[in-house]
């Protein structure tokens, strides 16, 4: 069985001898992050514009997408993350439409496991990077916790996160893409029964609802809940037991009150 | 007897053989589907415990409940992926 045809699959650009191999997903991706682009540029100048005592339609759509994302970071990694909204907005933007490109018939992106991986290791690297920046060698110690013999335990956990990270997102879109394919090819061999395409055509507009826009909303939301929560995790700076002594000092300070 | 088995097995091409062998590991890597399953459901079944106990965090137990799943579901689609790499690979 062939599901993409090999046209379309690859563009072979020739300079001199030598021949360049450029995959669809790459061609894609390249002009989601364009479009994705301009489209904040000019998001930014609506912004700008706006009046904030009386802002425009467009002005709230933004307004709630920088609140879901402000959620997104705050809520799992803390106050003190909020520095990566921006990169976050933008990657959750960016995934989350080359995850519903699909309904505009082009190949999804994120079915080909060489981007999800690219996006997972780049997760994984942002992850090691804000532990050794905010705990410095208090990081590398921590695999060492509870006894040293567990180090190997801990270091394979930690390079897993970006395996399970892609191949969660990989296998999840490219699953809905292949069921797709298949409704497509049965489409296709019933070329003498319009009356069956007709209703193949409903099953799979609601397919189409199902694995692109649903799985491919969770599938990135999962995806940042889960780094933003290792950022979280990795950052953590003995505050919270600062804030456990107080609670503590301020139950004392009621009871002695009571008393 | 024996002559029968032997020509059964000489009759029988190594690619064939190989296609034989990685519909039945399609099927067997497939089973991981009850887990994945077993799995969901209970996730929802909880969330409707929590919701009935507590019907205010609704909205709240949902989201969880989402990511719960979706996670959760993970494991059958590892299970789904090896079957696809078996069925394009070697079938």
């Amino acid at each position: 069985m062939n599901f993409q045809s090999d046209e379309l699959s690859h563009i072979i650009i020739k300079i001199g001898g030598s021949e360049i191999y450029i995959h669809a997903t790459v061609i894609t991706w390249i002009f989601i992050c364009l479009f994705l682009s301009v489209l904040f540029i000019l998001l930014g100048l609506v912004i700008r514009t706006s009046d904030p005592t009386k802002p425009g339609k467009l002005a709230i759509l933004i307004e709630a997408f920088y609140n879901f994302i402000h959620g997104l970071v705050v809520e799992n990694a803390g106050e003190r993350n909020k520095k990566w909204i921006p990169y976050v907005g933008a990657v959750f933007l960016a995934m989350f439409i080359s995850n519903i490109i699909g309904l505009f018939g082009v190949q999804t992106p994120t079915s080909n496991l060489g981007l999800t991986a690219t996006l997972g290791i780049a997760s994984f690297v942002f992850i090691q990077t804000t532990g050794l920046v905010k705990k410095g060698l208090g990081h590398l110690k921590g695999y060492f916790e509870p006894i040293f013999i567990l180090a190997p335990i801990n270091i394979i956990g930690d390079f897993s996160l970006p395996i399970s990270l892609s191949v969660r997102l990989f296998a999840n879109i490219f699953s809905g893409f292949i069921l797709l394919s298949l409704v497509y090819a049965v489409w296709g061999m019933l070329a003498d029964i319009v009356v069956l395409q007709f209703v193949i055509n409903f099953v799979a507009a609601f397919l189409h609802g199902y694995f692109d826009v649903f799985v491919g909303f969770l599938q990135t939301y999962v995806f940042f809940t889960l780094t933003m929560y290792f950022i979280g995790d990795a950052s953590e700076i003995e505050e919270e037991e600062e804030q456990s002594e107080k609670s503590v000092l301020g139950t004392e300070e009621v009871l002695e009150e009571l008393i | 007897m024996n002559d029968l088995v032997l020509f059964l097995f000489d009759s029988v091409s190594d690619e064939a053989f190989m296609k034989g062998c990685a519909y039945i590991g399609i099927g067997l890597a497939m089973i991981a589907g009850i887990g994945a399953g077993i799995g969901q459901g209970i996730a929802a079944g909880k969330a409707c415990e929590a919701i009935g106990r507590q019907p205010e965090t609704e909205s709240k137990v949902r989201k969880t409940m989402i990511l719960g799943v979706a996670l959760s579901e993970t494991t059958g689609l590892y299970a789904f992926l090896m079957a696809l790499l078996l069925f394009f690979m070697k079938g």
